[in-house]
């Protein structure tokens, strides 16, 4: 009895070695453990061993059961975990390979750039607000302190349309309607589109600008430094400086180009700036007491500011940009870098 | 506007390098946009003595000579036959760089070998325009000598933008003035002395003034004459700022009005028959032929100077042509004057000209220097011409412009500019630019301002003053302190930002056109909505035919745009555009209203490289659905239109309660084909506006239902009579609030399914709000959708 036990457990584990099919495996254990299987049967039979031995026997069998489950359980631990390597490895990715991408637009760098001024200026509390495209010649120049026959006319050739309208040259306008419609104290910005009768290698027909108004009390050039200065550091980098130089226009007195330190030499002075080490990026100055008296504000209580900047200027200095022209074409290559 | 340096230093003794003061002149509002030498690079040029000279043996049409440059002789060739032994010439060695910057070499001239050139004053930049070789006697001048400094042929030019409020720095007095504040060194205008002649002016000329545009009118004679080329100095001054030279006469008006910023005429004085000068406005209709061989002709608007009967200027503009100065004039009479600035920019408009002469009044000259510039004029003129002036002007100045008096407030002053100023400074700013500060009282500082600066007219201009002569660079930046609400968009900007948004998120790439196109285009596109040519905004004035007219609709730009990308092997395209389109009504009011318009063309997903559908008409209708969706607006509805530039069969209009709101469409073969696009195009456009009125206010939140849905499914043939929307509202009709979703999942054509129809699968989501529905529940309202089919729509149902 103990000799067929030893056998049992002998053979069981050479067959369960050899097995590689977890089929195989269950089949091994009907064989032997199952309710038909050789040692069940030899356990069944126990009643046949003397009574002396059945004890010791019953121990023995017990541990050959025990050793072959074990034996069955890792044997099909083994087998799994093959068959799942190899299932796995069925799934193998080249993680080095492109992904397949959604496809997400990409935003005009000129819009983009319009809305990155506005959202700078609507921080520092202005309102943003819009007028219209086609505007009487009050309000883009006569209101502005540009009278017909002015010589400033010059610089900002018009497009006329329908009977004595024009394209308005500028997004000051609307700051006009503002004023008339209210009191100070006023903080707007006119972000938009502008048109003027020039077509070269530098100038468009049509671009953008951004403008800003602020009249309140006691409003100084100092303020306008600030504002102004807050905007550059904003766009260009906190290192940034401004420098006003003096200049002229109708609507501003006194009036002033506002230079920013070289984007790309950061004022050592390099090609770009052409060697003075500054860059002109907009036009500003303290509101004209004819433009304030235009909308009846008393101009011995409100002083302002105005501003007014070139979008596809800005962008062109900010993102590199060389050619104007560049923005109009709606070059995919062109687009889909920004 | 050309400054010369050389020039300035006649009034002003500059002691700061030119770089210096470029800045500081940049820095105080002139604006410096260039500096540059204009006789740079020019070098190896030497004074040469003409020792030798014979024929030349093969061509008589040249002269060889042998010429002393100091430390050797050259033998050189030349064609101008005038050169003659011991004249002195300016030499160009091989290798030398003449004016412009051109290198000599040797040259050989039928056999015979020119070792350099002589040259004339154009090659050395003293004239435009030579008709020889420049010969001189100088017995102090020695061959070998460097040209350039023997001729001083060397400035420092600054190219100025002057600002149109500041006629007076449109000279280099007007400079040389402004370098006075800047500098601290003091200016001077010229000093001369004037000799006249016993002759009276009058005794030759009448002068008449009848027009109010006139405001003053200075006339001065200069006699017998000699008309002759300039002096090089003169020459060399003109050339410096960039004029040409003429004769001596027109180059020292020139010279005079360079200097002073006051514009000068001469008029030969035999040639004005009548011996007389009226000023008056034009006739209408009135000609004349000017000075530069046009013939101008005139209206009401315009002022004239006549001889009594006829014009013979167009006054502050241009002269005629019949009393120009020629090598035979012997009397002149010298003008200047002060118009009327508004009157001279109109004619200047009017008839499409403009001169140095009435670029200078219409922005305004000094009308009280009038009579000082009208003596140096005759001053050069007696020197430069051997002339003899007659005995005082005749000046008609009914009405004399004064000085404005204008009160500074001092306190003001720190007001505007953010920064306290002691009146002191104040006080020494004006000054150094003549603005004469007579009182001081207290906070108020006196002040009478010179006519030759018109901009000054109130407090602020002579803050302005104040302000960029101290300089910006000190002013501190201070935010200002305010009481206000926070900053904010307009909702036509919130609109626009979100609706951006989505289509940046629906793969749109956001374009940018001009809000004009072609006509042309238009009447290609064939009419449409209210995109009829004669709806559309014309450009009265347009740069060319193709921006003539104002955009009726954002799609024609686009189209053009994907043209463009196809022709470089771009072939995957979408493009949004938000802009404004326009019209004009009949009773001629242009209105602008907002628009967004979206282009398609290519795969759906070209970055997928496993995902291989391309665009086509459901998926465009899907991005506009989308759209509206996510814009907030619902209840729209596509119906089958017939847009002549869409594809017959694949184009839909959309409308909102009634309202036209868009339409979507592909682009059909013609149009593809005037534009030489292959592939499919796909469009649409939405009016952003109308839609803006109807987005719903706020969205509420729906309770979601915690009970599984049942699906069922149902295949219908559908011929092209039937319509997918009728289906639906069949579906939904039946199974009211409990239809949660119906969707399209499958369109089959081909084998099984008669020729005209489409097997067509839809899945319907039934769901409670409130339990757990029922299988037999389901099935029973899904057999009685299917019977509704059947029944009044009359479609087959091919199985469930």
């Amino acid at each position: 009895m103990r000799e067929r036990l030893e056998e049992i457990k002998r053979k069981a584990i050479q067959l369960i070695e050899g097995v590689a099919d977890p089929k195989q495996l269950d089949e091994l254990r009907i064989r032997f453990l199952g309710r038909k299987g050789e040692l069940t049967t030899i356990l069944r039979n126990l009643k046949s061993v003397p009574q002396e031995e059945r004890a010791s026997i019953g121990k023995l069998a017990n541990t050959v059961k025990i050793t072959l489950n074990e034996a069955l359980t890792s044997k099909y631990t083994e087998i799994e975990t093959k068959l799942r390597e190899k299932a796995l490895h069925r799934e193998f990715v080249d993680t080095t390979l492109p992904g397949k991408k959604r496809y997400i637009g990409h935003e005009n760098l000129v819009i983009k750039t319009m809305n990155e001024i506005r959202d700078i200026f609507v921080s520092m509390g202005f309102e943003s607000v819009d007028g219209p495209e086609v505007e009487t010649p009050y309000y883009n120049f006569d209101a502005l302190n540009t009278p017909e026959w002015h010589p400033a006319r010059d610089l900002h050739d018009s497009f006329y349309v329908g009977d004595d309208l024009l394209l308005r040259t500028h997004t000051s306008p609307v700051q006009v309607r503002v004023m008339e419609k209210r009191q100070p104290p006023i903080r707007v910005i006119s972000p938009g589109k502008a048109y003027r009768r020039d077509y070269d290698a530098t100038h468009l027909p049509m671009f953008h600008q951004v403008e800003g108004l602020m009249v309140d009390e006691g409003i100084s050039v100092a303020n306008m430094k600030a504002v102004l200065g807050e905007f550059a550091r904003k766009v260009f980098g906190s290192h940034n400086r401004i420098r006003l130089r003096p200049h002229y226009f109708p609507f501003t007195e006194p009036s002033f180009e506002v230079d920013v330190s070289c984007t790309k030499c950061g004022g050592k002075g390099c090609p770009l700036c052409k060697y003075t080490g500054w860059l002109e990026i907009l036009g500003a100055g303290m509101v004209h007491i004819a433009v304030l008296e235009n909308v009846g504000y008393d101009t011995e209580k409100w002083t302002g500011f105005a501003f007014g900047m070139g979008v596809e200027r800005i962008a062109m200095l900010k993102y590199g940009v060389d050619d104007i022209r560049a923005f109009y074409i709606n070059d995919l290559r062109f687009i889909e870098q920004f | 506007m050309l400054i010369s340096k050389e020039w300035l230093k006649e009034y002003i003794d500059l002691d700061v390098s030119s770089e210096e003061l470029g800045k500081m002149l940049t820095l105080s509002g002139t604006n410096v946009e260039g500096i540059f030498d204009p006789w740079k690079n020019m070098r190896e040029l030497k004074l040469g003595r003409v020792i030798l000279t014979h024929s030349h043996q093969k061509n008589e049409k040249l002269k060889c000579c042998e010429v002393d440059v100091g430390d050797k002789r050259l033998n050189l060739v030349t064609a101008d036959l005038t050169v003659s032994e011991n004249d002195m010439v300016v030499v160009a060695l091989e290798g030398s760089r003449i004016f412009g910057g051109k290198e000599v070499q040797k040259h050989e001239f039928h056999g015979t070998v020119s070792e350099g050139m002589m040259c004339s004053l154009e090659e050395l930049g003293i004239e435009r325009k030579s008709k020889g070789v420049y010969t001189f006697k100088d017995d102090n001048a020695t061959p070998g000598t460097d040209a350039v400094e023997y001729f001083g042929l060397k400035d420092t030019v600054y190219d100025l933008e002057i600002t149109p409020n500041r006629p007076d720095c449109l000279s280099h007095i007007g400079i040389a003035r402004e370098c006075q504040a800047l500098t601290g060194r003091p200016f001077f205008k010229p000093k001369f002395r004037l000799n006249e002649s016993e002759r009276e002016t009058s005794e030759d000329v009448e002068v008449k003034v009848v027009s109010s545009r006139c405001k003053r009118y200075v006339a001065r004679i200069v006699r017998n004459l000699e008309v002759k080329e300039s002096p090089l100095w003169l020459k060399k001054r003109l050339m410096a700022v960039g004029l040409g030279t003429v004769n001596n006469i027109v180059d020292v008006t020139n010279y005079v009005m360079f200097e002073y910023g006051q514009p000068i005429h001469a008029f030969d004085l035999d040639k004005v028959k009548t011996k007389k000068i009226l000023v008056r406005n034009a006739r209408d209709g009135e000609s004349i032929k000017a000075l530069n061989d046009e013939e101008y002709t005139l209206k009401s608007t315009d002022l004239v100077i006549t001889d009594g009967k006829k014009p013979i200027a167009i006054a502050g503009v241009i002269g005629g042509e019949e009393t120009e100065i020629d090598e035979g004039t012997k009397n002149v009479l010298i003008e200047v004057a002060y118009f009327d600035p508004v009157s001279i920019r109109k004619t200047s408009k009017s008839i499409g000209l403009t001169t140095d002469a009435s670029y200078r009044f219409e922005r305004g000259v000094d009308p009280n220097a009038a009579v000082e510039v009208a003596n140096r004029v005759a001053f050069l003129l007696t020197k430069l011409a051997n002339g003899e002036v007659s005995k005082e002007v005749i000046d008609v100045y009914p009405e004399p412009i004064k000085p404005k008096k204008l009160t500074l407030r001092s306190s003001r002053c720190a007001l505007v500019l953010g920064k306290l100023l002691p009146v002191e400074e104040i006080v020494n700013k004006l000054n150094a630019i003549d603005i004469k500060v007579e009182e001081v009282d207290g906070d108020n500082i006196k002040v009478s301002v010179p006519t030759f600066r018109p901009d000054i007219a109130r407090e602020v201009d002579l803050i302005e003053e104040v302000g960029r002569l101290h300089g910006y660079d000190d002013i501190p930046e201070r935010m200002p302190f305010v009481f206000t609400n926070s900053g904010s968009m307009s909702e036509r900007q919130k609109r626009e930002n979100k609706i951006r948004n989505i289509m940046l998120s629906l793969g749109f790439n956001e374009a940018l056109t001009y809000s004009f196109t072609d006509p042309d285009e238009i009447k290609r596109w064939g009419e449409f909505g209210f995109r009829s040519i004669k709806e559309g905004v014309l450009i009265n004035n347009p740069l060319s035919r193709d921006m003539s007219i104002l955009r009726q609709s954002l799609v024609f730009n686009l189209v053009k745009s994907a043209e463009y990308n196809l022709k470089r092997q771009i072939t995957d395209i979408k493009f949004f555009e938000v802009g404004n389109v326009f019209k004009i009504s009949e009773s001629r009011c242009i209105t602008e209203r907002e628009h967004l318009a979206g282009l398609m063309i290519g795969r759906i997903e070209p970055f997928d490289y496993s995902f291989k559908s391309r665009i086509d008409f459901l998926y465009l209708k899907g991005v506009v659905e989308m759209i509206l969706e996510r814009s907030g607006i619902k209840g729209v509805e596509f119906s089958h239109s017939t847009l002549p530039f869409l594809h017959i069969y694949r184009q839909s209009r959309i409308d909102k309660d009634g309202k036209y709101i868009g339409f979507l469409g592909q682009l059909n073969e013609d149009i593809c084909k005037a534009y030489d696009i292959k592939e499919e195009v796909y469009l649409f456009e939405l009016d952003v506006f109308t839609l803006s009125v109807f987005k719903e206010k706020r969205v509420l939140y729906k309770v979601i239902s915690p009970y599984p849905y049942i699906r069922r499914d149902v295949s219908l043939l559908l011929s092209e009579k039937d319509k997918a929307r009728e289906v639906i509202n069949v579906i939904k009709a039946v199974g009211g609030a409990l239809v949660e979703d119906i969707f399209c999942f499958d369109f089959y054509k081909g084998k099984s399914i008669p020729t005209g129809f489409t097997s067509t699968s839809f899945a319907i989501i039934y769901r409670a709000k409130d339990r757990t529905l029922t299988e037999e529940e389901v099935d029973s309202l899904f057999s009685e959708t299917i019977e509704k089919l059947e029944s009044v729509l009359n479609v087959k149902c091919r199985g469930v």
